[in-house]
């Protein structure tokens, strides 16, 4: 292996081009028009819960239904901390006195929010992280409803079923895209932690990574809290973006939503989940575009209600059938050594290197039996 | 008194609806480690299928429903899920949802998204005395339909040769074939059976709501799941046993929560799931199989 400083240089190479990558499409969306602008912010807003998602899910290889709930605490909690207080006292009179008061600022109010979700993805942690595959995902999903109808019914903090209005939806291009930068850098980070590193082992091979001494459960902990914490930003800077929040904007659609960009773009790799967030963005604006029928150049087009579910479960459907992987097939993008580029595909066996770097080893061709002593050898403490 | 048999007839109703949909889900499962997402669509082209055959008299439209369904559930196995057999559950579980929203947004573009209202209840809407109690005729059908169908599922899986190659497959498929067991035959005939008890929910649900909506296939489909985990995965009698159980306490929880507790019922019955599943993983009468270290 080369010098750590470079090795930790290298790959950290994903996150840096992910950023220029976000910085870019944001760029560009500077230039256009209000409604491009809007629909930039709601990318970046999405790229945050996806990135956020992706750090448990991409990372621990389990399937999670749940972390729109993460997203829905963070989305109330910055809502009820951010309207002005006049309004909270028209809006929700039986706020308790201390609650009313508040009138934070939207960053403190986005970092308390993420704090908030991390203690309820302690609760989350005690209750699902026991459980393996497919009981995991219905678990999660079952935790995903039970908070939806707490949500609904709960007038006094969450104005029920009529949701919340008047949040103040001063989101821009500007103010977001840092948050989506520091979510990619928590995420990197994460991936390249030891922790991070255990955690992909026990994906690739769940029984030999426990062999090995890892302990699965206190890992995905970890990641769960960490993933939390993102989620629960992007959902306050979900409210802000909305303005009006109801139970339904974070239920089972906003779940679907994460999870095809997820998968689309490639779940097991951050790159994965950030081009997945920026392809499915403008796919879908594009389509809702179409679906609103009226002029597209020349072309007049009557409305097609449905067309955008039907064309992105499409891409969903053919992901899945002509490219399991995802677009980058668990690849990051970023410095690669020679041979790599048009390189091996997740079914060759070539055997390990000893001095291939973290990145490869852990998101092309990954096996628990290499993923472990390279986290041990790329981490010298 | 009364009451409590009042509400245990309606918990038997409710769970023989339950049952329908999470066998058809459950079949899946055992044979193919399928979790059919696009099962509640299925159930929702029941319904509009029962729509577009209203014309007809209900005998006839209900048959042409069962088979419209039928015929939906082997095309989604030949396009769909023949290329990913074998693949790992998460993606079979993609898979499905990716198909499940591809056939919402397909009924959504041509039906349009507002709520149809369909009267298939007729004379099924009456309630007929029973020791002092009412029960409604259509709970009666539903409780005797589904005790018809569940029987005629267990005789066909017991006592035929296809039946057995089914129960085969699901033990282990791959050596199944190696004895002969015609994959793509038993695959079809279980999305075919699974197509059936869909369609056959269909008809209920629509007769107890009597609206239609390109998503009301969700909703069912996850009580289906979570009766399915509650019951025990690969178990196909354990996924009825948790459907009913699952009806048990939806009803009961309704009747005797104090007004206060009583709209977050809901709440409690999934939080209760999870609960279930902390203590046992595999459900109520699942059993183990993963590798322990």
């Amino acid at each position: 292996m080369t010098s750590s400083r470079t090795s930790v240089l290298a790959r950290s190479a994903p996150a840096v081009i992910c950023t220029l990558l976000v910085l870019a499409v944001s760029g560009l969306a500077l230039l256009g028009a209000e409604t491009t602008q809007r629909t930039a912010t709601q990318m970046l807003v999405m790229g945050v819960i996806t990135v956020g998602t992706y750090i448990f899910v991409g990372n621990s290889g389990v399937l999670s239904f749940g972390h729109v709930v993460f997203v829905a605490v963070g989305a109330y909690a910055t809502a009820l901390m951010t309207i002005p207080h006049s309004l909270k006292q028209a809006l929700l009179p039986a706020l308790p006195g201390w609650l009313m008061e508040l009138e934070l600022g939207l960053p403190e109010a986005l970092l308390i929010s993420g704090l908030l979700s991390v203690l309820v993805a302690v609760v989350f942690s005690l209750l699902t992280l026991r459980l393996e595959g497919m009981a995991a995902g219905i678990a999660s999903l079952a935790l995903l409803i039970s908070v939806n109808v707490v949500i609904n019914n709960w007038d006094a903090v969450t104005h029920g079923s009529q949701g919340i209005v008047g949040i103040p939806a001063d989101l821009t291009i500007g103010a977001t895209v840092p948050w989506l930068i520091g979510a990619i850098a928590v995420a990197m980070a994460y991936q390249l932690s030891r922790s991070g590193f255990r955690l992909r082992a026990s994906r690739e091979d769940s029984v030999a990574a426990a062999a090995l001494g890892i302990r699965i459960r206190r890992d995905r902990s970890i990641a769960l809290v960490i993933s939390a914490f993102v989620c629960g930003v992007g959902g306050g800077l979900y409210a802000h973006f909305l303005g009006a929040l109801t139970p339904g904007d974070v239920y089972l659609q906003l779940t679907l939503l994460t999870l095809l960009m997820l998968i689309v773009g490639g779940i097991r790799s951050l790159s994965g989940a950030v081009i997945g967030t920026i392809f499915i963005s403008v796919l879908a604006e594009l389509l809702r575009r179409i679906e609103a029928g009226g002029a597209v150049g020349p072309i007049e087009l009557p409305p097609h209600p449905g067309i955008q579910q039907l064309i992105l479960a499409l891409t969903l459907l053919l992901t899945l059938l002509l490219r399991p992987g995802g677009i980058t097939s668990g690849r990051e993008l970023g410095f690669s050594p020679p041979g790599w580029i048009g390189g091996r595909r997740k079914g060759s066996h070539t055997g390990p290197t000893a001095d291939e770097p973290a990145t490869r080893s852990s998101a092309a061709s990954p096996r628990a039996e290499h993923g472990v002593p390279t986290a041990k050898q790329g981490h010298p403490s | 008194m009364s009451a409590v048999a009042q509400n245990l007839v309606n918990a038997l109703s409710l769970g023989s609806l339950y049952a329908l949909i999470a066998l058809g889900i459950a079949l899946l499962f055992s044979i193919m480690g399928l979790i059919n997402f696009a099962h509640g669509e299925l159930i929702m082209i029941g319904g509009y299928a029962l729509l577009w055959f209203a014309a007809l008299p209900f005998a006839l439209a209900a048959v042409l429903a069962v088979a419209v369904v039928i015929g939906c559930g082997l095309a989604m196995e030949r396009l769909a899920f023949r290329s990913v057999r074998g693949a790992s559950g998460e993606t079979l579980l993609m898979t499905s949802f990716a198909l499940s929203l591809f056939i919402q947004g397909g009924v959504l573009l041509f039906e349009g998204a507002n709520p149809k209202s369909a009267d298939v209840l007729g004379s099924l809407g009456a309630s007929v005395e029973v020791a002092g109690l009412s029960i409604g005729k259509l709970d009666i059908t539903i409780i005797g339909v589904t005790a018809v169908l569940l029987l005629g599922l267990a005789w066909f899986l017991r006592r035929t040769s296809l039946g057995v190659q089914m129960r085969a497959a699901a033990e282990d498929f791959r050596m199944a074939r190696a004895l002969g067991v015609r994959a793509n035959l038993v695959v079809a005939t279980a999305f075919g059976v699974s197509g059936a008890f869909a369609a056959i929910a269909a008809i209920f649900l629509v007769a107890s709501t009597g609206t239609l909506t390109p998503s009301m296939g969700l909703s069912p489909v996850l009580v289906g799941f979570v009766a399915i985990m509650l019951g025990g995965l690969g178990r196909l009698w354990a996924a009825a046993l948790g459907a009913y159980v699952l009806a048990l306490l939806s009803v009961m929880l309704q009747a005797y929560l104090p007004d206060g507790v009583a709209p977050y019922r809901d709440a409690l019955v999934y939080l209760g799931i999870v609960v279930i599943l902390v203590f046992r993983p595999h459900g109520i009468a699942g059993r183990p199989g993963a590798v322990r270290v």
